[in-house]
C-alpha cells in the first residue's frame, strides 16, 4: 500500500500499489506522499 | 605518448534528481556506469562575431564573444537494465509513485506528468563526464535533463538484442573541474534480455505476438520536446562571462511504437487498421530474479492506442508487416504507464 494526495482537496487515501490502481489517480493529478501521513476524507467544501 | 582511447572517457550521473537546477548532484547520489555511445557530451561556448554588423567599413568580422554555454545533447546508449531503464523512465515520464512490495525489491509506477498540478519542469540531474584524469577533462555539467528514449528490441542472440537510447540536454551550467568524488565502482546493472519480452494487443482483435513467435522487432520512444532556446530567458544566469540556463520545460511530449511481425494468417494487423478500434498495448520484459516473487522487469501498458499504418516487406526471406501504432489519451488512465522493478531505492525520486 502507498499514500497519495489529491493536491486539490488535500485528501490522503491509502492505494494498492499495483499500476491499475494507481494510475487513474497519478493522472488526476495525485501525488505520492510519506507513509507516515495519515489518510483522510476529503475536506468538504465550507457553506 | 598523446592520444586517449575513447573508452577511458568515464561518465557519472545523478540517480535523483537535484536539490534545484544549479546545485549539482551529492555524491552519494551519483551512478558510474558504462555506455555504448563513445561520443562525448556535445558542450559547447558558443561565440558570435561581429560581421553581420555595419559601421566597421566592411563585411570582415572585428571581434568574437562569448555568448552562451550550450550543452546539445548527451547520448547514452546502454543494454537494457532494470535499473537504467528505471532512471530514464523516472527521470522523464513525470509521475512517480514507488513502493517496496518486498525487501530489497522497488517498484515504480510511473504516468506522465500532469502539467495542471506538477506543472512542465523537468528534473535536473548532474553529469559527470571524466576523460583519464583531471588533467585531461573532469567536467560536472550542471542541470540536465532527459530529453528522450528509445527502447529497441530485436530477435537475435546476444546483448544487443535489448537496448536503450537515452538522449539528455543541458542549460549549460557547469563545474570545471568537478571538485566532488567521482564514484570508484561502476553500477550493477542487470540485464533485460530480450528472451524475456512480451507483447500483446488486445480489443476486438486480440494478438499475442510472443506466444504467436512472430514477433522480430520492436521500437518505443518517448520524447519530451525540451527547447534548447526557451532554456535562455532573461536573467537565466551568466557563467564565466556566458548566459546560461534556468529551465527544462517540456514542450510537445511524444509516446511512439512502431513493431515488425512475421506475416500471420487472416493478417491480424490490416484488420486492425481497418477498424480503427481502440485496443490496449502491453510490452514487457522480465528478467531474474531480485528474491521470491519479484524479477527484474519493466511493464510499458498503452491505455488506448490503434495502429495507424501498416506496410509489408520482406526480411531474412520472410514476409513481415511493419506497422506503427498512435499511442491516444484514455479519459481514465492517460497515455501511458510505466512500471519497473529493481534492486535500487529511489531512483528518481527527490531527496
Amino acid at each position: 500500500m502507498v499514500k497519495l494526495k489529491n493536491p486539490d482537496t488535500g485528501e490522503v487515501r491509502e492505494v494498492q500499489a499495483t499500476p491499475e490502481a494507481l494510475t487513474p489517480l497519478m493522472v488526476a493529478g495525485w501525488v505520492q506522499v510519506s507513509d507516515d501521513t495519515p489518510a483522510t476524507g476529503a475536506k468538504k467544501e465550507k457553506k | 605518448m598523446p592520444g586517449v582511447n575513447e573508452r577511458e572517457v568515464s561518465v557519472a550521473f545523478g540517480y535523483r534528481p537535484q536539490a534545484d537546477i544549479a546545485t549539482k548532484n551529492v555524491d552519494g547520489a551519483l551512478w558510474r556506469k558504462t555506455l555504448l555511445s563513445t561520443a562525448p557530451a556535445d558542450f559547447q561556448a558558443v561565440t558570435e562575431d561581429d560581421a553581420a554588423e555595419k559601421g566597421k567599413d566592411d563585411e570582415f568580422p572585428t571581434k568574437n564573444d562569448l555568448v552562451n554555454w550550450a550543452l546539445n545533447g548527451i547520448p547514452m546508449e546502454a543494454y537494457l537494465s532494470s535499473q537504467f531503464f528505471t532512471w530514464a523512465a523516472a527521470m522523464s515520464v513525470g509521475t512517480v509513485v514507488k513502493s517496496s512490495p518486498a525487501a530489497g525489491v522497488f517498484q515504480y509506477v510511473m504516468t506522465p506528468q500532469n502539467p495542471v498540478s506538477a506543472g512542465i519542469d523537468c528534473p535536473p540531474f548532474t553529469f559527470i563526464e571524466r576523460i583519464r584524469s583531471s588533467d585531461y577533462q573532469n567536467i560536472a555539467l550542471i542541470g540536465c535533463a532527459v530529453d528522450s528514449w528509445e527502447l529497441n528490441l530485436i530477435n537475435g542472440p546476444g546483448k544487443n538484442n535489448a537496448k536503450i537510447n537515452v538522449n539528455a540536454l543541458g542549460t549549460g551550467r557547469h563545474e570545471n573541474p568537478f571538485t566532488g568524488t567521482f564514484p570508484a565502482a561502476v553500477l550493477e546493472e542487470t540485464f533485460l534480455n530480450a528472451g524475456g519480452a512480451s507483447f500483446a494487443i488486445a480489443g476486438a482483435i486480440t494478438t499475442n505476438y510472443v506466444t504467436d513467435r512472430t514477433i522480430r522487432s520492436i521500437k518505443l520512444g518517448w520524447a519530451k520536446g525540451i527547447d534548447q532556446n526557451e532554456m535562455y530567458g532573461v536573467g537565466s544566469g551568466v557563467q564565466s562571462g556566458a548566459q546560461v540556463g534556468d529551465r527544462l520545460e517540456f514542450t510537445n511530449r511524444v509516446l511512439s511504437l512502431s513493431f515488425s511481425a512475421t506475416l500471420k494468417q487472416n493478417a491480424p494487423e490490416l484488420a486492425q487498421l481497418l477498424s480503427q478500434e481502440d485496443c490496449v498495448i502491453t510490452l514487457g520484459v522480465t528478467g531474474p530474479l531480485i528474491t521470491a516473487g519479484h524479477n527484474h522487469s519493466l511493464s510499458i501498458v498503452f491505455h488506448k492506442a490503434r495502429i495507424s499504418a501498416r506496410q509489408t516487406g520482406t526480411e531474412n526471406g520472410k514476409i513481415v508487416v511493419n506497422c506503427t501504432v498512435k499511442a491516444l489519451k484514455h479519459p481514465t488512465n492517460g497515455l501511458f504507464t510505466v512500471t519497473t522493478k529493481t534492486n535500487v531505492d529511489n531512483i528518481g525520486i527527490a531527496a
